[in-house]
């Protein structure tokens, strides 16, 4: 009778499990929509919106039909790794327990490296090796649970092995194989059938832990796990994004499940539950012993009911003394926050990018430009926001002649540790800079410092008409140079403030330099807070421990400014985000093609969506901050968003999708596919490809993306993944200068112009230049460069980002450098 | 490996020395192995470190600048030259320095270690005192009205991504309530809340299993005879069905130390816990390998240490374990 309702309940939750997954495996197939297409002015429309029965997300794609064909790719994938697992683990299992011995013994040890082995880091390791992909992420996820199949397996086939009926088939002459086929596996299917019903909700929540650590299937993929992975920062302001990919995850799970208990009741292996089975950890399988005949109570179990009895109490204090110690001190620190209000002014800042410092040596790494956002170091120049240059530790810089800047040193400097700042001493430190970071003659190629007194002077090796600004550059920060510093540890500055605690990756601490010539530094404190995951500065700023936040992303400006609780703080900088073709390829080789991805990205939602107003777009080549940028004077080649237009300028050169598969032919045939490798470290560009794919899709050029978590910097890693088109970020000229990006990245042999542009005419123009002192002739130049790098469409500046922050409204006097060069500064203050 | 073979049949009769020497022979084979997936990790990876120092100063490198640099770090050597030299620093406890910042890598791991042992040890803790009582409880009334409750909050917690369910816990333990800071501390307040985010999940996990073990134990005959001689309910539940349940336990305990110390990581990195895991994430976006290939090294070690532990415990429990089935 029992048999019978629960062989019911299995055929009931086995038909409920095939048709859900039938009707998820046929949703692509019949929905004639596409889920990947983007409507940007529509980006987190409410659920109920008119066309949004769900909402919609950060680029305005629907969530629920995302989420419709995501389960297909869910469910598909966490089968597809499951059956894997099983088959492999299995076939593992079976072997090392059938054939026992040696080949047992590797086997077992083969299985313990991978169990030891951390599952990202291997996950890390095929991605590295195989590169990001929907099929190398199930590799990643099968290459850890296929251990837990073969434990399984390799536990039960020893176990029953031992069994009546295997022992008469060997007596009876069956051959090992026979015995195997025969005898093992049916008997051992049922507990591993059931594990494997229960593995598929772990499967997907393995998918979305690799999703969280950048290690998901590449983009665009409407995985489940993914999905919420992606949208997480969303969850405040547009909580349905996580909701309804979490909803139809937390169903699928719970159908598997179900089924999976139904199978355990219906094939009655609960003696093989799955803990009792997988854990053959003893290197023979010796827990095993008890497998399909039960152990025997016995009467010494009495003896040991006191060590289990003070090992459950002892679990159950330490949980209970946690929890109450947590409440207690946590209590009292949150108290601390408010106190510090009354007795000292302390400013909390947090930040995922900007605070990171690697050591406190100005001349390690950039850890000169942190020191000077942080309020440490000075340098002895100071760029003003309009890119002017003021004087700061000198009071002025002379152009002797061609080759020859002096400067005057204020007399009135000393560093933290006491001591004067001479020209001697900046020559100390400028001549270890030079010393130790191969950087600084990258940026200026210096023949001589000489010092007299208070006067340095600083010969070139060649005629530098920016050397005031180039000089602005943090990696010339003065600092105290001499026998007894440990500069790693602590280096002495003259900045408004010193580092009184620095853990790296953790926080900055900062007390005000007492010594300070320009002024009395307004705060007690001042700490520096790095931050790995956005969500949580997010949520720092809500509970009040922090004041302000550094260049966060969009989700923090709608979670936090919307509502009014905080300010955003910004101004416009020289950064740039372009695309940048690879003009050794054929494809984006033609003009037409580069022409019509300019017209398909959408500058004016990318910025005003995508980035909410934190972006300006831009249609010509430098930031209209500087005085040679902007569009004014250039005659700009593609001025609006326009699919019409691109798919205008693809027709008249003669591309046309001549074999009607919906993608357009060179005229000599070649499809156009352009293949993009971006980096995923920018919420930015991601959410910028998924809009870009989707409108190049509209006018038939096809974009494969390749997501990378690394930025293509340097020729070797850009030649390695060889795309055909890329996206960056650079600030283009933070000292002003314009022949810094142009010589870098615009010139024939530029050191950074890894996409082998090249124009004689540029190089020749940017060559003068590098040669001209008058600050109208260079703009003059700058604009001819501009105009013929604008022409050729080998670079599309399509935004200008901004120098921002989001701060409570007491947070007073912070730097908002177009250079993004300073932060703190001697008026930064809090009002309490 | 083949040469490090053992036969098992006869030295199972060698005794103690013997199976104690067998085992350390294969944790020694076990972790070896381990290195050498950490190696061909870092040596398989698309950016090697003669790039990342160029990078790292801000230098687009000549190709005659990289040739220069691999050989001065020794990166033009065959593998398996690379791989024994790296493999006898290892031993030395010399895990090279990050690529970051030049740090020692033992030297962070070792700092880091004990925060992430701490919170390991918190949040198994938490999940044995959730899991033991409420699993025991789900066998006892199975069907019950507790078990389909239990159940089915189970499911919710399996279908809730380790990052999410840290997400709501500071939504709304933090931000709402305001009882914890986001921003762990390194003490017993700041060690909650990640707990909390750990525990949660494996508990979901454990409480399923812990019910099924019970369950077994429940159905079997020893239960029918202390029944039959009086004993009480309260007594056979906790004496006999729970201490006979211990070692299944222990053994789940043993399985989820990987994934428990694998979860570290992105709990840490999101409560900013200061322990390996969230150094090991910083490592991997950073594409540090030495950092990580430390950190999996000290991961497969910990986990072979702490099953070992679980075995010799299991002995404790039930001594006729180890003392040969057959």
């Amino acid at each position: 009778m029992r048999k019978t309702r629960e062989n019911t309940k299995l055929i009931i939750w086995a038909v409920i499990a095939a048709v859900f997954s039938a009707v998820l495996a046929v949703i692509p197939l019949l929905v004639p929509f596409d889920p990947n297409a983007t409507d940007l002015p529509h980006a987190y429309c409410a659920p109920g919106t008119e066309g949004f029965l769900l909402g919609s997300d950060s680029v305005g794609r629907d969530v629920l039909l995302r989420t419709l064909f995501g389960g297909s790719e869910s469910v598909l994938m966490a089968f597809a790794i499951v059956a894997a697992a099983f088959v492999l683990g299995t076939v593992v299992g079976l072997i090392a327990g059938l054939a026992g011995g040696a080949v047992d013994a590797a086997l077992d040890k083969l299985i313990t490296m991978f169990q030891a082995f951390p599952a990202f880091v291997l996950a890390i390791a095929i991605a590295a090796i195989l590169g990001q992909g929907i099929v190398n992420m199930i590799i990643a996820v099968v290459a850890v649970k296929w251990t837990e199949f073969a434990r399984l397996a390799r536990s039960l086939a020893l176990s029953l092995k031992e069994s009546e009926c295997v022992k008469a088939a060997r007596v009876c002459g069956a051959g090992i194989v026979a015995i195997g086929r025969k005898y093992l596996l049916p008997n051992m299917l049922s507990p591993l059938v059931v594990m494997a019903a229960l593995s598929i909700g772990d499967a997907v929540l393995t998918m979305a832990g690799m999703s969280f650590l950048g290690l998901g299937p590449g983009r665009p993929t409407n995985e489940w796990g993914a999905m919420m992975s992606e949208q997480r920062s969303a969850f405040q302001f547009a909580p349905w994004c996580i909701l309804v990919p979490g909803v139809a995850l937390f169903t699928a799970v719970t159908i598997f499940n179900l089924l999976g208990d139904a199978l355990r009741d219906a094939l009655d292996v609960r003696s093989q539950s799955v803990v009792g089975a997988i854990t053959g950890n003893g290197s023979d399988g010796d827990l095993q012993e008890g497998g399909p005949e039960r152990r025997k109570g016995t009467m010494g179990n009495y003896k040991r009911k006191g060590i289990l009895a003070t090992a459950m109490a002892g679990c159950l204090a330490a949980a209970l003394a946690l929890g109450g110690c947590g409440g207690a001190a946590t209590s009292s620190s949150a108290a601390d926050a408010g106190d510090s209000a009354g007795g000292e002014k302390v400013l909390n800042a947090g930040s995922t990018a900007y605070f990171y410092a690697e050591s406190m040596d100005p001349a390690n790494s950039w850890d000169g430009w942190e020191m000077q956002y942080y309020g440490i170091t000075e340098n002895l120049l100071k760029l003003a926001d309009d890119f002017t240059v003021q004087p700061w530790l000198a009071t002025s810089c002379e152009n002797v002649d061609e080759l020859t800047w002096k400067l005057e040193l204020r007399d009135d400097v000393t560093f933290t540790n006491g001591e004067k700042m001479t020209g001697d001493a900046v020559k100390a430190c400028l001549e270890r800079t030079y010393k130790v970071q191969p950087r600084a003659a990258e940026t200026l190629a210096i023949d001589s410092i000489e010092a007299d007194g208070q006067t340095v002077t600083i010969k070139t090796k060649q005629a530098v008409p920016s050397f005031e600004n180039v000089i602005c550059d943090p990696v010339f920060s003065i600092y105290y140079v001499g026998d007894d510093i440990d500069y790693a540890a602590d280096t002495p500055c003259t900045g408004p403030y010193k580092m009184s605690e620095y853990v790296f990756e953790d926080h900055t601490t900062l007390v005000p330099n007492e010594n300070y010539w320009g002024g009395t530094p307004k705060l007690d404190k001042i700490v520096l807070n790095t931050f790995f995951d956005t969500d949580s500065q997010i949520l720092a700023m809500q509970n009040g421990e922090l004041d302000i936040l550094a260049m966060p992303g969009a989700s923090a400006y709608k979670t936090l400014v919307d509502n009014g609780d905080f300010v955003k703080l910004s101004n416009t900088s020289t950064r740039a985000d372009f695309v940048r073709f690879n003009m050794k390829h054929k494809v984006v080789a033609d003009p037409a093609v580069r022409k019509a991805v300019s017209y398909c990205i959408d500058r004016e939602n990318y910025a005003d969506v995508i980035n909410l107003g934190t972006e300006v777009p831009s249609y010509g080549v430098y930031s209209a901050q500087l005085p040679y940028g902007g569009t004014e004077g250039l005659s700009v080649t593609v001025d609006k968003f326009s699919t019409d237009e691109a798919a205008k300028v693809l027709d008249e050169a003669g591309i046309v999708d001549t074999d009607n598969d919906g993608t357009r032919e060179l005229p000599d045939g070649t499809p156009v596919v352009i293949k993009l490798v971006n980096c995923s470290t920018y919420e930015r560009f991601v959410n910028l490809v998924d809009d870009l794919q989707s409108k190049l899709a509209s006018v038939g050029i096809k974009l494969d993306v390749v997501s990378v978590d690394y930025w293509l910097q340097d020729t070797e890693t850009y030649e390695k993944d060889d795309p055909d088109m890329t996206i960056d970020s650079y600030g283009m000229a933070p000292t002003g200068d314009a022949d810094y990006f142009a010589s870098m990245c615009f010139t024939s042999k530029g050191s950074s112009n890894f996409g082998k542009y090249s124009n004689e005419e540029v190089d020749a123009l940017v060559k003068e230049l590098e040669a001209t002192f008058d600050s109208e002739k260079r703009d003059e130049i700058t604009k001819q460069i501009s105009q013929k790098v604008l022409d050729d469409n080998a670079y599309i500046f399509f935004s200008n980002s901004q120098t921002s922050y989001i701060a409570s409204p007491n947070v007073k006097g912070v730097a908002i450098a177009p250079s993004e060069y300073y932060f703190i500064t001697v008026d930064t203050d809090i009002e309490r | 490996m083949a040469e490090a073979r053992v036969k098992p049949k006869s030295a199972s009769k060698t005794g103690a020395a013997g199976s104690l020497a067998r085992r350390v022979l294969g944790v020694l084979i076990v972790v070896v192995g381990v290195t050498f997936l950490a190696f061909l990790l870092s040596y398989l990876s698309p950016t090697d470190a003669a790039t990342r120092y160029f990078t790292d100063h801000g230098i687009s490198p000549s190709p005659e600048q990289l040739v220069a640099k691999r050989h001065e770090l020794g990166l033009d050597r065959p593998f398996l030259e690379q791989y024994a030299s790296w493999i006898i620093a290892v031993f030395q406890g010399d895990l090279g320095e990050s690529m970051r910042n030049g740090r020692s890598v033992s030297g962070s791991l070792m700092s880091c270690m004990p925060f992430t042992l701490a919170l390991t040890a918190t949040s198994l803790a938490l999940t044995l005192a959730i899991s033991i009582p409420l699993g025991l409880a789900c066998a006892y009334r199975k069907d019950g009205i507790l078990d389909n409750i239990v159940r089915a909050v189970t499911y919710l917690f399996c279908s809730l991504p380790t990052f999410f369910v840290a997400l709501l816990l500071l939504y709304f333990l933090s931000v709402q309530l305001h009882l914890f800071p986001v921003r762990s501390t390194p003490d017993l307040a700041g060690i909650v809340l990640p707990t909390l985010s750990m525990g949660l999940p494996l508990s979901a996990w454990y409480v399923r299993q812990v019910r099924t073990v019970a369950l077994e134990q429940l159905d079997a005959p020893y239960v029918d005879g202390l029944r039959s001689r009086g004993i009480s309910e309260r007594r056979i539940l906790f004496a006999h069905v729970l201490r006979n349940s211990l070692v299944p336990i222990l053994a789940l305990v043993g399985i989820s130390v990987g994934s428990l110390l694998g979860g570290t990581a992105i709990v840490e990195s999101i409560f900013n816990w200061p322990g390996v895991g969230n150094l090991s994430v910083a490592a991997i976006g950073a594409r540090d390998y030495p950092v990580v290939q430390g950190y999996a090294l000290l991961m497969a070690l910990v986990y072979l240490v702490v099953n070992w532990g679980i075995g010799l415990l299991q002995r404790v429990v039930d001594p006729r374990i180890g003392k040969g089935g057959a």
